[in-house]
């Protein structure tokens, strides 16, 4: 590739800029990755401490299903069920993440007070609304932690994308730079000697024929 | 009197001392697993539903089919042994069982649940048969149920027609006028009998216990009065409370208006269902949840029932034992299975049960 670079004062002028220019892109690439590494540490020792909390909540909503299931029976609690399903909605909206482009999640809460869940409060008991309460909190939980998640996973692309593109400076951009550099001031010095050899043995004809006229 | 209830009551005592006893109870509660509980239960009177059920499921939902099929045969066995003013009386006691599966129908059709679903939501066990369940699932809305109702001349058919009119696509709404009517109606058919009496007697606790469980459980309503204005339009828990109780409507306003479930408990000092509240404060300042003293209530309600064996043994009250001492026995074994899988010791499921066994 160096053989192709023309080997002008001009080329080296813009090689050199090249070569400052690489640098500190690296550089700030590396600032960036460093961010990002301590970002996606925050936002993993969070995923990690609300999957612990969602693994409890799944645990104690089990057992909330299970103790009603025995006191008011499969039956009451599937038909209980049956008026509390409805569609629960969250806001996926565009955000971003270090410059990258991540999905927002909007943490809006799915629980509802007890008169809003679908099925009269006569007929029904605390034990159900219980349940309910339960699956409404894991619920939130399974949103958070999906929103996090997806914050992370994002986190964990750009990062890769960005160690991606500093040892593409480091391994093939810079060296290439430093050897074009290195290639055109080789060739100017070599053009720089070859010319003064010149301008010496021009001046030595001048000053023959100088000494032949005298 | 006897005429009436001496054939009839000599077959419910038959079908009580097919019950559980202590030696029972003792042998479930040792079963180290789930499928030893099933093999202790195919040694009771539980026999032939444990077995049916076990072709199909395994396990915890093989204990729920075999309870749910023998609550339908033993249940629904107490009508047929009568006949007359005692039928239609025991018809009040298990038109509980309709109500249950009419509304589990009508949440199923009202979110669109597949019918198969929401057979699983219903035990055939009062006047409404599997048939005709089977038949009122398969209607595509409620408003075609209710028709369906309308033209078989169903029990709650009336009921369920007048409430859709009135209410405004409220499910919740169309529950309660239902309870409503299945309490009033009941209570409108009874007379100054001694067995009209009896019955009133169990309706009216029912009542009550569903009266105060509602409060309590509105007493953990954040903002209750501005919430409650919101979703029925009055502050008060009026629109919700089901009337004919033992429990005069002063004390229900109080109730209503008491700042939390603490001072219910304090109002209700002196009625009946004082004590057993009082009880179970502790437990419930630990716990805030209104589910402990809603059990209390319970207790009360089915020991009440239970106790019914005790009076007069040529009356509707053998009926109302039996159906109070099956409904627990059930409610104690599904509390064993699930014990047993949630890994209770025995000490901890006795604790939760409402310990009655024949003697």
């Amino acid at each position: 590739m160096a053989e192709r670079v023309s080997p002008t004062r001009m080329e080296l002028q813009a090689t050199k800029w090249q070569i400052a220019l690489a640098i500190q892109g690296r550089d700030l690439l590396k600032d960036k990755r460093n961010v990002l590494m301590k970002e996606f540490m925050k936002v993993a020792e969070h995923v990690m401490g609300r999957s612990d909390e969602l693994e409890r909540s799944a645990a104690s909503a089990r057992h909330a299903l299970a103790l009603a299931e025995a006191l008011e029976g499969e039956e009451a609690v599937r038909s209980a069920s049956f008026a509390a399903r409805g569609e629960a909605s969250i806001d996926v909206g565009g955000g971003d993440v270090m410059g990258a482009p991540a999905p927002r999640i909007e943490r809006a809460s799915l629980s509802r007070p007890l008169h809003e869940r679908g099925y009269s409060l006569v007929g029904t008991s605390a034990k159900i609304d219980d349940v309910a309460r339960r699956f409404e909190d894991e619920l939130n939980l399974v949103v958070e932690v999906a929103a996090s998640e997806a914050r992370l996973r994002r986190l964990a692309e750009e990062i890769q994308r960005t160690s991606r593109r500093v040892n593409a400076l480091e391994n093939i951009t810079l060296p290439r730079l430093v050897a074009e550099r290195d290639t055109i001031e080789m060739v100017l010095e070599e053009r720089g000697r070859e010319d003064l050899f010149r301008l010496k043995r021009v001046k030595k004809r001048l000053h023959e024929k100088q000494q032949e006229r005298a | 009197m006897a005429g009436d209830y001496g054939y009839s009551n000599a077959r419910i005592r038959a079908m009580k001392a097919a019950l559980l006893d202590r030696r029972d109870y003792e042998a479930l509660l040792a079963a180290a697993s789930v499928e030893a509980l099933i093999e202790a239960l195919a040694r009771t009177a539980y026999k032939e539903d444990i077995e049916a059920a076990l072709v199909k499921v395994a396990g915890v939902p093989c204990v729920v089919e075999g309870l749910r099929r023998n609550v339908v045969h033993t249940v629904g066995a107490v009508p047929r042994f009568f006949d007359g003013r005692p039928r239609e009386l025991v018809r009040l006691l298990v038109s509980r069982w309709d109500l249950s599966n009419l509304i589990a129908i009508l949440r199923g059709q009202a979110r669109g649940v597949p019918a198969e679903e929401i057979l699983q939501a219903l035990v055939p066990a009062g006047e409404l048969h599997e048939a005709d369940l089977r038949e009122l699932v398969k209607q595509p809305t409620i408003r075609a149920t209710a028709e369906l109702m309308l033209t078989w001349r169903l029990p709650y058919a009336g009921a369920l027609a007048g409430a859709l009119r009135l209410g405004n696509g409220d499910l919740a709404g169309v529950e309660t006028a239902l309870h409503k009517v299945r309490f009033g109606d009941a209570l409108a058919s009874l007379g100054r009998e001694a067995n009209d009496l009896l019955v009133r007697e169990m309706l009216e606790t029912e009542i009550d216990v569903e009266n105060i469980s509602l409060l309590l459980r509105l007493a953990g309503l954040g903002d209750r009065r501005a919430a409650l204005q919101a979703r029925y339009g009055a502050a008060g828990p009026g629109a919700l409370l089901v009337d004919g109780g033992s429990l005069p409507a002063h004390l229900l306003g109080q109730l209503g208006a008491a700042a939390d479930a603490e001072a219910m408990v304090r109002l209700l000092q002196g009625t009946s269902y004082g004590a057993a509240l009082q009880n179970r404060l502790g437990h419930y300042r630990q716990s805030g949840d209104a589910g402990v003293l809603e059990r209390g209530l319970e207790e009360i309600l089915v020991l009440k029932g239970i106790r019914m064996f005790h009076r007069d043994p040529l009356t509707i009250a053998i009926a109302i034992g039996y159906l109070w001492a099956k409904s627990n026995e059930i409610a104690n074994v599904r509390l064993i299975a699930q014990g047993k899988t949630l890994g209770w010791g025995s000490d901890m499921i006795r604790e939760e049960m409402i310990w009655w066994t024949r003697e």
